[in-house]
């Protein structure tokens, strides 16, 4: 996992693959992607955690999917053509995190992340690194170790 | 020398080690067993096994391994040599030194950090104690050793170079040049030895100043030879490699101490004979095992001789490594060719578009991977030996701790198993046998009292059954005492005195596997055995083992576990619920049941909010899998609510008996909320559902352990072989999963761990739940007041309204026709079937009942009667139904009806077959000849039946044909009646299921009385099942015959009674 406070005090340029959670644009370091796929059919898993919207055969390998807007406090994502799966890699196994649709990779200088605003609520704000300002947009980074943190 | 060992070396070594300690202790405690009469190859194969650890260890720097094996090595060297006796106190203190070795080895790295004095004094105090017995006067004798040349080596003492031949080194005498072979390879003299001290003992050393030259030479000496006696377990030939000698330099000590250069040696050796080698092969076998080894280990350390030399504190991973046999692999190598060459046939017919080529290739692909699992799977068996092999130890410790006696038996040893399963059953397995021998096997002295033998067995046996692996544990100790349990289990709180008091003794045994139920300490004191059993329970259940207790009191104990061959594919029954696949393990797997929709009234029975169905005489509690895992809301939200909700609240609303038991004290079942929730499906009317085929109710049987119970779920689909693959973190806390597979369609489906969704539905209690075990105490009193006797029916109609039913194993086939087919021929009604005309007739032909519907579209149920074949027009709809209602014979009985019951809400007339055809067709019953006694009477028949519907039935049946009959309501009366007039009863005829008296103690009570002993006995049931049947046979019932099937009774009675 590329650390973006490690590489922060080099000033290096990251490359952030940005996506929407409802309405709300968000990014991650794109090194942490493994992969993104479109939607496949899902198995439901009864009395999983709301967040877990189902799991899916990721070439063998059991994939959890988990909805992004859900987990975020944000509304549940909303099923579409544009829907996504980001694959990503967390202690060793794949995770599927479902977002609205894929934005672009934007390349940005890692010293301009600020700490995210004082205002966003305590659950969403652990959630985030930072936040970068670009021309048009606010992307909000997040931090995919904390939200793949199983709740207790 | 500090050898730079690579992680390979030590790897090979750590896992030699382990291999050569795996059978010590089996082999101390073998040594031991022998005591005097010790067996010396026995002692060899221990000798060699501490020998070759030692010499590995030397090699490594591995000093506290090296040491401690050295003292081993010295006790077993006078075992071997009679100095010693083996006896218990020694071969402890090897069994704690090989077991203080193992964690050695175990924890390579940190090894020489360890404390092993107390080992090492313990050993060597019984070396020295022997010496002291013994070696009292050491000859101190020295030994002058000459080279070859005459020129003088060295002086030692005899005894060490003897001693050390008795530990199976070599002595070579060695010529190093201190100049040329040690300082000029820039080493320091004292390094120098203390590398050769790694690997060997020095007997003696002498510094040839002689050959220096004249000390008042100029310049420095060119050589400066230490002349060396080496002991070691190397091989001569090997120390030039090891030590960067030259070999000429180094000589072998021979038995008359004369020495030989080892290059000679090496090559007279090539030239020796056989039959020299064959004198050899004993010595050269161990030597053997160290060689490979320190073959291995030299050329490690010469490919990194020039390296900078580093202290071998490098950090090892102890990865786990698997030995696979070499045959193997190749089949594996050309399975894997195999399928190469399909992937190539099956891209090539694909792109060349042919049809039939593919399907070859996947034929093949599909038989190359079976093999290859199965390959695959092989290489990661084990057998069970590797677990038993400790237990000797085990017990024999135990066993001397607590001044018992106990034997230890194995059996199935090379029964194999997955790897992952051989280590997770290691812990369990010891638990059980530890218990045994703890809390099962009893003290010598109460053993005599008893009149057992005070030494106690244990019996530990693997065996294959039914694709799984059993292990049996038993013991003939003192047993389990179930009552004992029951009011422990009942002081904690586990259950309460009522239920207590209705369970059987195997439910009461199996108590000790209820969690919670052995962490008081006092358990031990009634229970016999039972520490943490819940524990061990658990463990097995993680594995997809099942564990099953059998004990008597005073007896012993058996336990049984049944594992899985391999955790990784499994077969798994699949199901749907909720429109999702799930998996449930077929070790879990009981028995599939399909209750049809008509038979759910009579089969569930609701108790308060739980549901039970009657399996042959026991209630199974029912669990439905989606209240379970709550998928019930999806159902609600989806499109297709009506039919599956629908089919849930059917179930509820199930017009099932309702128990009077909690009719009032719980008002609030689920059938009155239901009511109130959903009133629109009270207006149903209960038939409307009852031939549709899509509200049967599907139960899988399962068990975990002891529990058993009955998951209801929507659909069953195939069975299959599945991969078991993991959940993911988040899906953690979902208990009732076992992980989850994919399925052929490339989705996943979840596999269902059935102990914890009995535990997530609150079934707790080991044989059902608490209410199951009322209600079938309470149902069976329901059953016997009643009387039931259960029937098979067909129920058709004939005309609208008119419900008619008759007994199911006299209806042959059952045809549609059209009513063209009917044809009227000479006054009878026939049809053509099966080339020739078959007698057809309607019910109102014989009997006053409503006219046959006048319908397109008929049904003809076929019965075979005296041999010929005859049809019954009929309608639908048509269903089978088993009633246990008592039959009316009188209300409604008319010729051609024998009575009446209800099914379902509708008053059934009981169709009278024979009466028909008799009515009928009287001459084809006309063949039958009456059979009479000597004297011309006809004889009498005893008949014993509770029914009074078919005690009427059957008697008009046989007197109808001649005899007299004696008619008893249960089989106490009939045994009196038997009694009273036994000299003219000829023949008995009895039910089974009666009070008082059933058929079967009935007929053991014949059997065993001297003046019946001979009388024919046929029991007369409604189903017969073939246990039954054989149940029967065994207390001496010479025949079965179906209730109803008058023909076949009848026909039977003549056989026996003419046969008399």
């Amino acid at each position: 996992m590329v650390e973006i406070s490690a590489t922060q005090t080099d000033n290096q340029n990251i490359d952030i693959a940005t996506f929407y959670v409802g309405n709300a644009l968000c990014g991650m370091d794109i090194l942490n992607i493994q992969e993104i796929n479109k939607l496949i059919e899902m198995t439901k898993v009864p009395q999983a955690p709301e967040y877990v919207l189902g799991i899916l055969n990721l070439r063998g390998q059991i994939v959890t999917i988990i909805d992004l807007g859900t987990k975020l406090d944000l509304s549940g994502t909303k099923l579409s053509d544009k829907t996504r799966n980001i694959i990503v890699n967390s202690k060793g196994e794949s995770i599927g995190l479902l977002v609205e649709r894929i934005g672009d990779v934007v390349r940005v200088n890692s010293a301009q992340l600020e700490p995210p605003p004082a205002n966003i609520g305590s659950v969403q704000g652990k959630f985030f690194k930072g936040v970068f300002k670009t021309q048009n947009h606010l992307i909000g980074i997040l931090d995919v170790e904390e939200i793949l943190e199983e709740e207790q | 020398m500090s050898i730079e060992n690579d992680d390979d070396t030590i790897q090979i070594f750590i896992q030699e080690s382990l291999e050569h300690l795996a059978n010590i202790e089996n082999d101390f405690l073998a040594i031991e067993g022998a005591g005097v009469n010790l067996d010396k190859e026995l002692i060899n194969k221990v000798y060699r096994t501490a020998h070759s650890i030692k010499g590995g260890a030397g090699f490594m720097g591995l000093t506290n391994i090296k040491n401690l094996t050295h003292e081993m090595e010295n006790i077993l060297g006078k075992f071997r040599s009679s100095e010693l006796t083996p006896d218990p106190g020694s071969i402890n203190i090897l069994l704690l030194a090989s077991d203080t070795l193992r964690d050695l080895i175990n924890n390579i790295n940190t090894s020489n950090e360890v404390d092993i004095s107390e080992h090492i004094e313990a050993l060597s105090a019984i070396n020295k104690a022997s010496l002291l017995e013994e070696e009292k006067t050491p000859a101190f004798e020295m030994i002058d050793i000459t080279f070859p040349d005459g020129k003088h080596g060295l002086t030692v003492a005899a005894d060490e170079i003897s001693s050390s031949w008795k530990e199976g080194k070599y002595i070579c005498l060695l010529e190093i040049d201190l100049i040329q072979d040690v300082h000029l390879k820039g080493k320091t003299p004292q390094g120098f030895l203390d590398e050769i001290q790694e690997c060997g003992e020095i007997l003696g050393r002498r510094l040839d100043v002689d050959a220096v030259g004249a000390l008042d030479q100029e310049g420095l000496p060119d050589q400066l030879p230490l002349i060396a006696l080496f002991a070691t377990v190397l091989q001569p030939n090997d120390i030039n490699a090891l030590l960067e000698i030259n070999e000429q330099s180094i000589y072998e000590l021979a038995d008359d101490m004369s020495v030989k250069s080892v290059e000679q040696k090496v090559l007279e050796e090539s030239l020796e004979s056989a039959t020299e080698e064959a004198m050899t092969t004993a010595k050269d076998d161990f030597i053997e095992e160290t060689q490979e080894q320190s073959s291995i280990l030299t050329e490690s350390s010469f490919q990194t001789a020039g390296v900078e030399t580093q202290q071998q504190k490098k950090s090892v991973a102890v990865e786990s490594s698997l030995r696979v046999n070499i045959s193997l692999l190749d089949s594996l190598m050309t399975l894997a060719g195999e399928l190469v060459l399909c992937r190539n046939q099956l891209i090539q017919s694909i792109s060349s578009n042919e049809h039939h080529t593919p399907e070859i290739a996947i034929q093949r692909i599909d038989l190359i991977t079976s093999e290859l699992q199965e390959a695959i799977m092989l290489t990661r068996m084990q057998s069970i030996g590797n677990v038993f092999n400790k237990f000797p130890r085990v017990v024999r410790n135990l066993a001397r701790n607590l001044d018992k006696q106990v034997e230890l038996s194995l059996e199935g040893k090379e029964v194999e198993l997955d790897k992952t399963i051989i280590e997770a059953i290691g812990d369990p397995l010891t638990h059980l046998v530890r218990n045994a021998v703890d809390h099962g096997i009893e003290m010598p002295d109460d053993r005599r009292k008893a009149g057992k033998d005070t030494s106690g067995r244990i019996f530990l046996k693997a065996y294959h059954e039914a694709g799984q692996v059993n292990v049996a544990i038993s013991d003939d100790g003192k047993g389990l005492d179930g009552n004992k349990l029951a009011i422990a289990a009942v002081a904690k709180g586990l259950i309460t005195d009522d239920q207590a008091k209705m369970m059987s003794e195997k439910e009461k045994i199996n108590l000790i596997f209820m969690p919670g139920f052995s962490t008081a300490e006092k358990v031990t004191d009634v229970s016999g055995r039972g520490v943490g059993m819940d524990v061990v329970k658990t463990n097995l259940d993680k594995l997809g083992g099942v564990v099953d207790i059998d004990s008597e009191l005073g007896k012993g104990t058996t336990i049984r576990i049944k594992l899985p061959l391999t955790l990784a594919i499994i077969p798994c029954q699949i199901i749907v619920t909720g429109g999702e696949r799930y998996a449930i393990p077929q070790v879990n797997l009981e028995e599939l049941l399909r209750i049809p929709a008509g038979q759910i009234k009579d089969k569930i029975e609701i108790v308060g909010d739980a549901e039970v169905v009657r399996l042959r005489g026991d209630l199974l509690p029912l669990i439905h899998l989606a209240d379970t895992i709550n998928v019930e809301r999806t159902y609600f939200d989806s499109d297709k609510q009506e039919l599956k909700s629908d089919r849930r609240d059917s179930i509820a609303d199930r017009r099932s008996h309702k128990s009077p038991l909690f009719d009032e004290d719980q008002p609030k079942t689920k059938d009155s909320k239901l009511e109130i929730q959903n009133p629109q499906h009270q207006a149903r009317s209960p038939q409307d559902r009852r031939y549709h085929a899509a509200s049967a109710l599907h139960i899988v049987v399962v068990t975990t352990g002891a529990m058993k119970y009955g998951l209801v779920v929507d659909r069953l689909n195939d069975s299959e072989e599945i991969v078991v693959k993991p959940l993911g973190r988040h899906l953690k806390h979902c208990k009732g999963y076992a992980g989850a597979t994919i399925m052929g369609d490339g989705r996943v489906a979840i596999i269902l761990d059935v102990g914890n969704i009995a535990r997530m539905a609150g079934l707790i209690s080991l044989e059902g739940t608490d209410r199951a075990v009322k209600v079938s105490k309470e149902t069976d009193d329901a059953a016997i007041k009643a009387n039931k006797d259960k029937q098979s029916l067909l129920v058709f109609r004939s005309a609208e309204n008119e419900q008619f039913a008759v007994a199911l194993n006299l209806v042959e086939r059952i045809e549609k026709i059209k009513k063209t087919a009917i044809e009227e021929v000479g006054g009878k009604r026939v049809m053509q079937y099966r080339g020739r005309s078959l007698p057809l007739f309607a019910i109102d032909e014989v009997a006053q009942v409503k006219p046959l519907a006048n319908k397109e579209d008929l049904l003809v149920i076929v019965f075979t009667l005296a041999d010929k074949e005859i049809g019954l027009l009929a309608m639908g709809p048509v269903d089978a139904t088993e009633i246990s209602a008592e039959v009316d014979g009188s209300t409604l009985k008319q010729p051609g009806i024998l009575g009446s019951v209800i099914i379902g809400n509708h008053t059934t007339l009981l169709v009278d077959i024979f009466g028909f055809v008799q009515a009928l067709n009287p001459e084809w019953f006309s063949g039958h000849k009456m059979v009479t006694t000597l004297d011309g009477e006809a004889p009498t028949v005893l008949y014993a039946e509770d029914s009074n519907f078919f005690r009427n039935q059957i008697k008009d049946f046989i007197e109808d044909v001649g005899y007299n009959v004696i008619a008893a309501e249960d089989g106490m009366i009939a045994w009196n009646l038997l009694q009273e007039h036994g000299e003219k009863v000829a023949l008995v005829i009895t039910d089974i299921e009666m009070p008082n008296l059933n058929g079967y103690d009935l007929t053991a009570k014949i059997r065993h009385d001297n003046r019946f002993s001979g009388l024919p006995i046929i029991a007369v049931t409604s189903m017969a099942g073939d246990e039954e049947i054989a149940k029967g046979k065994a207390v001496g019932v010479n025949e079965y015959q179906v209730k109803l099937d008058k023909e076949k009774l009848i026909g039977s009675l003549h056989h026996y009674l003419q046969s008399k």
